[in-house]
């Protein structure tokens, strides 16, 4: 009854702090909506999404075939036939796609001539637009090089037999490496939304220190938590009350945020947020890193004196843990010896715990490390936190 | 009845202890008032007796609980009115006497009941729904010892209730006091209203540096027979006291004195002033009064 009575009151208090809910649920939802929007382009780029490519085949000749062949072997394009020219220039010019390449015939002095128009999406990034033409050059030359094949081996059939027209496939000349180790490879870059919803979220939980430490200093101040220690309410439970309904307020920001990556962003214009091949996994990284965070909070409340002095330790604590942690700008644009620091950042191991599970397809083994790491940090403080709060009372 | 034996307590990285040896007793159902300046030791003094800090010199025992220091006997039996607003101001009222009441343990038809008894006695049932931080400072002090009664204590401890209210609401809580202390519960009171001490405790204990410098019944205390309240034009000179204490018991605070004539008539202590030239202003006259015992025991006056 004690437990309950403390858990409704806690509840209570931080559904009547406007301010401190907007902290936990609004702020992140912006932040969430902004970087999803601002940064897609730039992380399609990264995490090698596919290009859509509206294509109007007018030609419709053994050339435009081959050309077209020629970019379907390449992955980072989506072909998407089109018959309606103004239907198709109408979705690139809103963005839908990213290309329109209308391929047709002209007729030269002695031979059949391809000609190919291409329209570029005003929101493309330069280096698409880029990447798109010098596959499209690379494409008409590979074209014009198969028919020029076909031809020599018509008119010059003794040469059928010999090397020249051996295909030569990447093995047989090419050689890549990756600097930064096979690990550099095998990394998947993530999208703007698989990279920023669990990125604001893991700082938008931490942030429960300003509402948990401001209403145990008042208490404090007050002199409430003079009175509560003269009533038999054991110290553990003083914490447990003030802890549960928080743990709650985080997993509830977990929920709120995911229906956002899923639903709200792509209404915007953004990716849709997928939740990997083990969604449960979430359960273990969320309650670990809601552990972590409230061991942060009940620490920065036992240690600051005056609720300034709470919210200036809880706010500019968070922001550093979130710039080291990848939180900010996200852990693969940095460099090396940065990307190394980022594992001092409890915010770090959150992100990765989520990461793995809607990135990577990971599960709970794959989560163990991270949301172990979140628990023994967050028991660790709680602890101290504790202790405090008894030396404090003698 | 409370008993306190040789308590001290020394607080980490203070010079000096906040309690010395302090013996007490507290009779159960009496109003017990506990006096001392600003620093003197009360509030650790309380804190010790409600369990907030724990007892390292001395004893603290509880009639009938057969335990000695036990801060759970102590709890159990025990609540304070700290003098602060020690609610939270978010909550209505209702909420916060709820809030306490289930951490009293209090559930059931026997919630409704307590809720609606602790309101009724503060006078606070017609605003229960009113959220606490928009109660005139009056209500608050009400509610503060309103949430104090939820446990149905039988020693309650009353820091400073009155203070920073106007007449109306400490008339109101002043008379709720006097109801509680009739329906026997023991009630220790701490005051700088002299005034109010005097009508309801009928114990008065003074603490002035740690130190218990007086425990006294009430009527003891005020029971003297006459006393003179002479105000002056000037503050008499050491020299002039000296004179006048060699003949009356007496005690100076600035240009104020008070003087006890005993069975001298008064027109002698009136000539006594005259011959050290001491120009009065008034004269009252009327029985002893705590403010002058307190200052004096405080030696916040010159006590001679």
């Amino acid at each position: 009854m004690q437990l309950w009575a403390m858990i409704v009151k806690e509840l209570r208090l931080v559904g009547r702090d406007i301010h401190g809910l907007a902290l936990l649920f609004v702020m992140p939802v912006v932040f969430i909506l902004i970087m999803s929007l601002a940064m897609k382009a730039d992380f399609d780029r990264r995490s090698g999404v596919q290009l859509d490519v509206l294509v109007l085949d007018q030609a419709d000749s053994p050339a435009s075939h081959a050309l077209l062949q020629s970019l379907r072997e390449n992955s980072t394009f989506r072909l998407l036939t089109s018959a309606d020219a103004a239907a198709a220039e109408a979705q690139v010019a809103t963005d839908s796609v990213h290309f329109l390449l209308v391929l047709a015939s002209s007729q030269g002095d002695d031979q059949v001539q391809l000609m190919a128009r291409v329209l570029i999406a005003p929101g493309n990034s330069p280096e698409f637009n880029q990447l798109f033409l010098a596959s499209v050059r690379a494409a008409a030359g590979n074209s014009h090089l198969q028919a020029l094949q076909a031809q020599l081996q018509t008119q010059l059939p003794e040469l059928a037999e010999s090397d020249l027209f051996t295909e030569i496939t990447d093995a047989d000349w090419l050689t890549v490496r990756y600097a930064g180790g096979e690990a550099r490879e095998a990394e998947q870059a993530p999208t703007s939304v698989q990279q920023n919803v669990p990125a604001w979220l893991v700082f938008s939980m931490f942030f429960v220190v300003v509402p948990l430490a401001n209403t145990l200093i008042n208490e404090r101040q007050l002199g409430t938590l003079r009175r509560l220690r003269t009533i038999a309410v054991p110290t553990w439970m003083l914490v447990a009350g003030k802890l549960i309904p928080y743990f709650v307020i985080n997993q509830l920001q977990v929920v709120a945020m995911l229906l956002v990556g899923i639903h709200l962003v792509p209404q915007l214009g953004g990716d849709q947020l997928t939740l990997g091949e083990q969604p449960l996994a979430l359960i273990p990284v969320a309650a670990a890193l809601s552990i972590a965070a409230l061991g942060f909070g009940l620490l920065i409340a036992v240690v600051a004196k005056t609720t300034e002095q709470a919210t200036t330790l809880g706010g500019a604590g968070n922001i550093i843990l979130a710039a080291l942690g990848g939180i900010m700008v996200p852990a693969f644009v940095m460099p090396q010896f940065m990307q190394a620091i980022t594992v001092v950042s409890p915010m770090s191991w959150g992100l990765q715990g989520f990461l793995d599970v809607l990135l990577r397809g990971g599960g709970w083994a794959e989560v163990a490390l991270e949301s172990g790491s979140l628990l023994g940090l967050g028991v660790l403080m709680i602890g101290a936190a504790i202790l405090l709060l008894y030396r404090r009372s003698d | 009845m409370i008993g306190v034996a040789g308590l001290s307590h020394h607080y980490r990285g203070a010079p000096t202890p906040a309690l010395e040896a302090i013996n007490l007793t507290i009779p159960a159902g009496s109003c017990f008032g506990l006096l001392g300046p600003n620093g003197a030791g009360k509030t650790t003094l309380i804190s010790l007796l409600t369990g907030v800090l724990k007892v390292q010199i001395g004893q603290i025992a509880l009639a009938g609980s057969g335990q000695v220091n036990s801060i759970r006997a102590i709890k159990a039996c025990s609540a304070l009115v700290p003098q602060d607003y020690a609610f939270y101001p978010s909550l209505t009222g209702r909420e916060n006497l709820n809030f306490f009441l289930g951490l009293a343990k209090v559930g059931g038809a026997l919630r409704a009941q307590r809720l609606a008894y602790c309101a009724d006695i503060c006078g606070l049932s017609e605003i229960l729904d009113k959220r606490a931080s928009r109660y005139s400072g009056g209500m608050k002090r009400r509610l503060n010892i309103a949430i104090g009664l939820v446990g149905d204590p039988s020693i309650l401890y009353l820091d400073e209730p009155t203070v920073g209210i106007d007449a109306e609401s400490r008339h109101f809580i002043l008379q709720g006091i006097e109801q509680l202390r009739d329906a026997g519960k023991t009630i220790v009171y701490t005051s700088h209203y002299m005034e109010e001490v005097e009508q309801l405790c009928d114990q008065v204990a003074i603490i002035d540096r740690g130190r218990l410098v007086l425990q006294q019944p009430m009527a003891e205390l005020l029971a003297g027979g006459r006393q003179l309240l002479v105000t002056l034009q000037d503050t008499p000179s050491e020299a002039q006291l000296a004179q006048l204490a060699a003949q009356y018991r007496c005690t100076a605070l600035g240009p104020q004195l008070s003087i006890e004539p005993g069975e001298q008539p008064i027109s002698a202590v009136i000539a006594l002033l005259e011959s050290l030239q001491l120009a009065i202003i008034q004269i009252h006259m009327g029985r002893n009064r705590l403010e002058p015992i307190y200052l004096a025991a405080t030696r916040h006056g010159a006590g001679l």
